[in-house]
């Protein structure tokens, strides 16, 4: 805030002012990429560094051509996306009722809060094995390790939204006589919504994240299995490749959900 | 009969070691069309009267009136104005004003109506779809007493509205709220720890004390209406504030008797 206050203070020279604030953020990151990339392909090809273990960008790029020219990838890629798809939507249709309801009634609460905190501080993907011995080693025990995995983070972050509302606000409806339906509502809905997003996209990485560990444990198709069978082959170009598209998949979804954030506080935008 | 009654009230909260008596023997009555301030030391439990004549907290003995109906609810004959606004941040002013009516079942387009009427009595005509947030203090406050009119309530209760105001914003506001007030002439209830306000504000003042709290005074305003800045230089106003001072911190208070000497 002081920052912006001073930036505004300054008299805005011609250049400042034709280029809009934002900008400039995504001009430093996307600079700081392509240095690092460069510098990435230019010490492969000078030889600095052994090319067999960190592959250069151009490599990687031309393993991904093949990868999408043969069909090997669309087919991983759909299996893989299905299981986050069903996992981290589960977990969202599940999580942000649940949570809600906990931030709300007391009752609730105290039913599945011993609950959700345990399973919010074990490493569930270490249960990955028993999912696999009681639903199989197909898709039915990623998507269920994966809907562990971010459902629980859905919850705390929807019941944290409940409970952060200004208890002023819920004071001044009740003044009102507002019914608890209308301040459920009302109030604390609208208040907590910023909260749930963000545990949605916290949510996001951890479902990426655990959709990969899981294909990696086993299986016969996705992303992780790809990365695990290149792996093994010490084909580092294509393994990279696979890698980096799992980050941008997760910077986009993340993004997005950003988006929806922004769009759901306009109140906040002219801030 | 009495718009407001207080018969013996006593508020106490649960604490550690047994309950805390916050208020006890409040007895005091407030008649229709009356501008009641409760002045007194901070602590002393005046914000909890005007919440439990809310109905938004309960009152542990004796009873509260509004006219032959006994307290127990918020209800729509009685509307707060809060100290800090507690205006919803992501509604728009207009928005924020229909809040009340909204809550009652009034159809949109009825409450929105209303909403206008009232942003325009407050001096807010061309805010209706700002965001509070937008708004100084003084701003938001007003949309607050928006809010609260808007319901049309017949008891309006003023928990030191204008508290967290500056020195100068307080006495335009103070002034403000004479003006709006004179419109229909509500009844009012309206907490402060400010001898001015108290005062400039009231026909009568009910001053609490600290431990017990209870009321130590009751003193009858005798001011010409309509008030403006003028009355606070006038001799009487000043008798009154010298006596409150007396009441409060147990001296006569000279900064306000005394012109600067500069």
């Amino acid at each position: 805030m002081t920052i912006a206050l001073s930036r505004r203070a300054r008299p805005a020279t011609a250049a400042s002012a034709a280029r809009r604030p934002s900008a400039g953020k995504y001009v430093v990151g996307i600079v700081s990429v392509v240095v690092v990339l460069a510098l990435w392909q230019l010490s492969g090809t000078l030889g600095w560094i052994p090319v067999a273990y960190t592959s250069t960008p151009l490599a990687v790029l031309g393993a991904g051509g093949t990868l999408i020219g043969s069909g090997e990838l669309g087919a991983n890629v759909v299996s893989s996306l299905a299981i986050f798809a069903i996992g981290f939507g589960g977990g969202a249709v599940i999580g942000v009722p649940l949570g809600m309801l906990m931030g709300w009634r007391l009752r609730a609460r105290q039913t599945f809060e011993p609950l959700v905190t345990a399973v919010y501080l074990t490493p569930s993907i270490v249960l990955l094995p028993i999912f696999v011995l009681a639903l199989g080693i197909g898709p039915a025990s990623k998507v269920a390790i994966v809907f562990i995995e971010c459902v629980i983070t859905i919850v705390v972050n929807s019941m944290a939204g409940i409970r952060e509302t200004d208890p002023r606000l819920v004071r001044a409806a009740r003044s009102f006589q507002a019914s608890d339906w209308a301040i459920f509502m009302r109030v604390l809905l609208p208040s907590a919504l910023p909260t749930i997003v963000a545990g949605l996209r916290l949510g996001v990485g951890r479902a990426v994240i655990t959709v990969v560990v899981a294909e990696l444990y086993g299986g016969t198709i996705g992303i992780g299995v790809l990365i695990s069978q290149y792996g093994t082959a010490l084909r580092i170009a294509p393994l990279m490749f696979l890698v980096i598209l799992v980050g941008v998949f997760g910077y986009v979804a993340s993004a997005l959900l950003r988006r929806v954030e922004v769009a759901v506080t306009p109140w906040r935008r002219e801030r | 009969m009495a718009q407001i009654s207080y018969d013996h009230v006593e508020i106490a909260y649960p604490g550690k070691d047994g309950p805390f008596v916050a208020v006890e023997d409040f007895t005091a009555e407030v008649e229709q069309g009356q501008f009641v301030t409760i002045v007194g030391p901070s602590g002393c439990g005046k914000s909890s009267v005007l919440m439990a004549t809310d109905g938004l907290l309960a009152a542990s003995g004796g009873a509260i009136q509004i006219g032959d109906r006994t307290v127990s609810r918020p209800g729509k004959d009685r509307a707060v104005v809060f100290q800090d606004a507690s205006l919803l941040p992501w509604r728009t002013i207009e928005s924020n004003v229909a809040f009340g009516l909204e809550m009652q079942g009034v159809g949109k387009q009825e409450r929105l109506a209303a909403a206008r009427r009232y942003i325009d009595l407050v001096g807010l005509s061309g805010r209706e779809r700002s965001y509070p947030h937008q708004l100084s203090g003084g701003m938001r406050q007003r949309v607050g007493i928006a809010r609260a009119l808007a319901i049309d309530p017949e008891v309006l209760l003023m928990d030191e509205p204008f508290g967290a105001l500056d020195a100068q914003t307080r006495e335009v506001m103070a002034t403000e709220l004479l003006r709006i007030w004179d419109v229909d002439r509500k009844t009012v209830l309206f907490v402060t720890h400010s001898l001015d306000e108290a005062i400039f504000l009231a026909d009568k003042v009910l001053v609490m004390g600290d431990r017990p709290s209870r009321i130590i005074e009751v003193i009858d305003v005798d001011l010409p209406r309509p008030r403006d800045e003028a009355v606070r230089e006038s001799e009487a106003y000043i008798r009154y504030r010298a006596r409150l001072a007396e009441l409060l911190f147990g001296k006569p208070a000279a900064t306000v008797a005394v012109p600067a000497a500069s």
